[in-house]
C-alpha cells in the first residue's frame, strides 16, 4: 500500500498548485486581454519558476505532477467553457519537471534542464497544435517561406538551417534562465525562512 | 448516433482525409457543425486566425511553388494557393470540433482522473488548494503592498521574499484553526 503524504507536504503542494492556478487565471487573463504575442511562452516561463521553486520545498516523488494537476483542475473549474490545449500543456509541463527532478534529483543543473525542456515542449506544443488544426504540411510551408525570404536577401544556402536552431536556442536560453531564477529564489527563500526562525 | 461519436469520427476524417476527397468532405462537415452550433465558429473573428490565413493564402503562394498567375502585379503560385485553401478549410472543420468536444467534456470526471492515475492524496490536496485559492489573492496584494514600503528591486530577492512570505503563512495553518485566518 502506498504511504500517505505528510500534512506539511499536502499543504505546500496545495499552496504551490493554488499559486500556479492563480497565476494562470490572473496573468493569463491579462495577457489574453492584452493580445500580446507569445502569451503561452510567458505563462510557461512563470510555470518553470514555480516548478523549480516548488521542488525545492516539496521533495516527495510526484510532487510536481500533483501541483500541475491542482493548477489544471483549478483552471478547469474556474474558467467558463473549457479549452483542452492549455489543460494538456499544464499537465505535460508537470510531467517533464517530475521526470527530470526524479532522474537527476533537485539541483542547479536539473533546474536548468527542466526549464529548457519545458520551454522546448511549449514550442513543440504550438507547432503540433498548428499541425493538427491546419495539417502537418504547414511545417513545409513555414520552411519554404523562410528559405524563400533567405534567398530574397541573397543568403547562400537554406536560411531555415540557421533560423530554426536560433529559435530553439532562444527557447532553451529562456527556459534555463527561468530554471535558474526558480532555483536561486528558492535557495534565498530558505535562507530568509531560516533567518526568521532563529 | 450521439453527437460526440460523430464529432470524433469527423475529427479523425478531417485529420487523415486525402486532399482529393477533402473538397467534398469539408463543406459537408462545415454544414453539420453550423447546424450543431454557430458559436463554434467564433475563432473566425480572431486576429491569430487572420494572420495564419494571410500566411497560407497570400504569403505561401507568393514565396513557394511554381509562379503561374499574376495578381496586382505579383507573381503567385496557384498550387500553393489551393494548398492554402485546403489547409484553411481543414482548420475551419477541426477547430470547431475540438472546441465542441472540449465544451461537452465532463469537467468533474476529468478532474477525478488525477486521483485515479495515482496522484497521492489528490482529493485532500485539491480541497486545501480550493480553500487557499481566494485567500492567496488577498495575500499577494498584501505582500506587494508591504514590499512597496521595503523597496526590494532585485527580482530574485523579491521572489524569494514572496515565497518565504507564502510558506510562512502556511506554517501558521493549524488543523483546527479558522480557515479565514490562514492561507
Amino acid at each position: 500500500m502506498e504511504k500517505d503524504l505528510r500534512k506539511n507536504d499536502i499543504i505546500l503542494t496545495a499552496l504551490f498548485g493554488a499559486l500556479w492556478g492563480v497565476i494562470e487565471l490572473s496573468l493569463g487573463t491579462v495577457l489574453h486581454a492584452s493580445k500580446l504575442p507569445f502569451r503561452g511562452t510567458i505563462l510557461t516561463i512563470v510555470a518553470v519558476v514555480l516548478i523549480s521553486v516548488s521542488r525545492s520545498f516539496i521533495t516527495y516523488k510526484g510532487s510536481v505532477i500533483a501541483i500541475s494537476s491542482v493548477a489544471a483542475s483549478l483552471k478547469l473549474i474556474t474558467i467558463p467553457g473549457f479549452n483542452i490545449t492549455p489543460f494538456i500543456a499544464i499537465i505535460v509541463e508537470g510531467i517533464i519537471g517530475e521526470l527530470v527532478f526524479t532522474v537527476l534529483s533537485y539541483n542547479f543543473i536539473s533546474s536548468l534542464i527542466t526549464g529548457s525542456l519545458i520551454l522546448i515542449y511549449t514550442l513543440i506544443h504550438s507547432f503540433v497544435m498548428q499541425g493538427v488544426f491546419f495539417g502537418f504540411n504547414i511545417y513545409n510551408v513555414y520552411i519554404d517561406i523562410i528559405n524563400s525570404i533567405g534567398k530574397s536577401i541573397n543568403y547562400k544556402g537554406e536560411i531555415s538551417y540557421l533560423i530554426i536552431p536560433l529559435i530553439v536556442f532562444i527557447y532553451i536560453f529562456l527556459g534555463s534562465l527561468a530554471g535558474w531564477f526558480g532555483w536561486a529564489a528558492a535557495n534565498r527563500a530558505k535562507e530568509i525562512l531560516k533567518e526568521n526562525l532563529v | 448516433m450521439n453527437n460526440k461519436y460523430i464529432l470524433t469520427l469527423l475529427l479523425a476524417s478531417a485529420v487523415f482525409i486525402p486532399s482529393e476527397y477533402a473538397v467534398y468532405f469539408f463543406p459537408a462537415a462545415i454544414i453539420y457543425l453550423l447546424l450543431l452550433d454557430k458559436k463554434l465558429f467564433g475563432f473566425l473573428f480572431k486576429k491569430s486566425f487572420y494572420l495564419l490565413a494571410v500566411i497560407l493564402l497570400f504569403i505561401q503562394p507568393l514565396f513557394t511553388g511554381e509562379k503561374d498567375f499574376s495578381l496586382l502585379g505579383m507573381n503567385l503560385s496557384s498550387s500553393s494557393f489551393i494548398n492554402g485553401v485546403l489547409m484553411i478549410f481543414r482548420a475551419v472543420v477541426v477547430i470547431p470540433i475540438v472546441t465542441s468536444i472540449s465544451r461537452t467534456s465532463d469537467k468533474e470526471k476529468l478532474r477525478k482522473v488525477f486521483g485515479r492515475i495515482g496522484v497521492k492524496n489528490f482529493d485532500e490536496i485539491f480541497e486545501h488548494s480550493r480553500e487557499i485559492f481566494p485567500l492567496l489573492k488577498e495575500n499577494i496584494k498584501e505582500f506587494f503592498h508591504s514590499t512597496e514600503k521595503r523597496k526590494i528591486f532585485n527580482p530574485v530577492e523579491l521572489a524569494a521574499h514572496f515565497i518565504a512570505f507564502l510558506i510562512k503563512s502556511t506554517n501558521a495553518y493549524p488543523v483546527n484553526s479558522k480557515k479565514e485566518n490562514v492561507l
